[in-house]
């Protein structure tokens, strides 16, 4: 008995191929995080190890305030201590854009979820265009920041104005993912459930429908926040002055500063996206349960 | 638990009539079956009796009182849906005691209310777990004890056993069937499966167009159908049926 091609093959072939994509999409990353612990990166492997140099200059831990300060780090206080005085540094624009990326999903939040509940419970005339519009910031966000600088001109170049805009630009995001959450459930009968033993509308919004939907806003969350984080074009098109957004930080260092610098800019980007990522799941698994309350 | 009335109730939406002058009564005590094919309006005359529709015409009384325009939340009426509707974010226990907290009943007695409950239903040992991890059949349970917590006016079951596997559907009629009659509730069934409506109902409306076609015992029903729609209907699957309450 001969076993066909595919019985044969067909297994260790998927599992190469999984193994080859994976490989491929995560090398750059590991790459770019070895990269920062050398000291050139001139060809496609980096070389000179072990340094900690571009770690404790994105980190603010650089000798002189000066150099601190050119890789964004801004004094939080100062204080005398023993005729020397001690600075503590932020890094300014990563809690510029931790802020801004958060504050957008926050407002992604207060209206999408609505509007996600709004389209999947009800039919009403124009759904169909609700459902259309709530999508259709998924255009390029050159395009959207244009178009928000010359509608909104009184917005652009301020930090609130950069919030409304990510939110903007990401909301289609935080719709797709809680409405397809609210659509997978029974929501009519929850609802009527809850009203039925005695709970008002609003108590019922919040006390069942929106936890029991907990795993689609979480993900939404996380998918906004991180693209808000990271979002370059419409930064650039907005953004005039002060404290710079992530995005345009990075753009800064990866054009002026050395590779490897840039590298341990970029890694520590990447971890933070990590970090919040699962700082967001934690969140949202334990914020919604009301168990044992 | 109370006697309730629907009187000449109309129910339109925009083009279409739901439910076209439909008059029941069920007395208190007595477990009234809905029956009928899909799109009859029986649906409809559920919602209409826990307050989720208005009716365009026609009134809605528990033990005498007009209720047409109370709201759902103040009619202390019990659900049971084919979805079970399961609050996930809670454990069993707190879907339970949901009604009870709505009351603003104290932490403890909720929690013995629930307890009985579901000790009742024979799933006294799931209080702690989470809904999702229950059977089919133990997650309807729980939605019953749910909708029994709040001590309702009427119990409204809608296709409660349609999603469960025929085995345990036949399990499930005799014993809940049983702990209704015994409890003397008050309840409308509404079920598209004649065999149910038989087994569960003290009395069965048949519905067809939003209208009803006949009124009574499952006997009178089956025995002496008022029309051809109703002998065609209940005739479907007669051959199996079990008369145990008969």
């Amino acid at each position: 008995m001969t076993l066909s091609l595919s019985r044969r093959f067909g297994r260790s072939i998927v599992t190469l191929a999984l193994f080859a994509t994976v490989a491929f999409l995560i090398a750059p990353i590991v790459l770019t995080v070895v990269a920062s612990f050398a000291t050139s990166w001139t060809g496609v492997l980096p070389s000179g190890f072990v340094t900690f140099e571009n770690w404790r200059a994105v980190l603010g831990l650089a000798d002189t305030i000066g150099s601190q300060r050119s890789m964004g780090w801004r004094p939080l206080f100062s204080l005398p201590l023993g005729g020397e005085r001690l600075t503590v540094l932020v890094p300014a624009e990563l809690a510029f854009s931790i802020g801004l990326a958060l504050g957008g999903v926050l407002i992604n939040l207060v209206v999408g979820v609505p509007i996600a509940y709004a389209v999947s419970r009800y039919e009403f005339p124009g759904k169909e265009w609700v459902n259309a519009v709530s999508v259709l910031p998924l255009v390029p966000g050159v395009i959207l920041g244009v178009a928000f600088l010359r509608a909104y001109p009184d917005l652009s170049a301020t930090s609130f104005g950069l919030i409304v805009g990510y939110s903007l630009l990401k909301a289609p995001f935080m719709v797709m993912a809680v409405q397809s959450e609210f659509e997978s459930m029974p929501l009519r009968q929850l609802e009527e459930s809850a009203r039925s033993l005695g709970a008002s509308w609003p108590r019922t919004f919040l006390t069942v429908i929106v936890p029991n939907a907990r795993s689609g806003i979480v993900s939404g969350a996380i998918i906004c926040w991180a693209l808000a984080a990271a979002e370059f074009n419409f930064s650039y098109i907005v953004w005039a002055k002060g404290t710079q957004p992530l995005a345009l930080f990075l753009q800064r260092h990866i054009s002026n500063s050395s590779f490897t610098k840039a590298a341990a800019a970029v890694s520590m980007f990447f971890f933070i996206i990590v970090a919040v990522t699962l700082l967001l799941q934690r969140v949202g698994r334990r914020g919604f349960d009301t168990r044992g309350s | 638990m109370a006697d309730v009335t629907l009187n000449a109730v109309r129910k339109d939406y925009d083009d279409t009539t739901a439910l076209d002058g439909v008059s029941l009564t069920v007395s208190d005590g007595e477990i009234l079956g809905v029956l009928g094919p899909s799109g009859c309006g029986k649906t409809t005359t559920l919602r209409t009796v826990a307050g989720f529709e208005t009716p365009t015409d026609g009134t809605v009384r528990f033990d005498g009182e007009d209720v047409t325009n109370v709201p759902p939340e103040n009619r202390n009426v019990g659900l049971v849906f084919q979805e079970y509707a399961l609050f996930d974010n809670m454990t069993v226990a707190e879907n339970v005691a949901f009604g009870l907290k709505m009351r603003g009943v104290g932490k403890r007695e909720r929690r013995n209310r629930a307890e009985e409950l579901l000790e009742m239903l024979d799933i006294g040992e799931m209080g702690d777990r989470d809904p999702t991890t229950l059977s089919g059949g133990q997650q309807q349970r729980v939605g019953l004890a749910r909708a029994l917590a709040i001590e309702p006016n009427i119990l409204l079951l809608d296709e409660p056993m349609t999603g469960l596997d025929a085995q345990l559907k036949a399990r499930l009629r005799t014993e809940i069937g049983a702990l209704l009659a015994e409890l003397d509730v008050t309840g409308l069934y509404v079920t598209h499966d004649q065999e149910e409506a038989m087994v569960m109902c003290d009395r069965v409306a048949v519905l067809n167009e939003g209208r009803v076609e006949q009124v009574g015992t499952p006997r009178e029903i089956y025995e002496s159908p008022a029309n051809e729609f109703v002998s065609e209907f209940v005739a479907l699957d007669a051959p199996d049926l079990p008369f145990v309450r008969w």
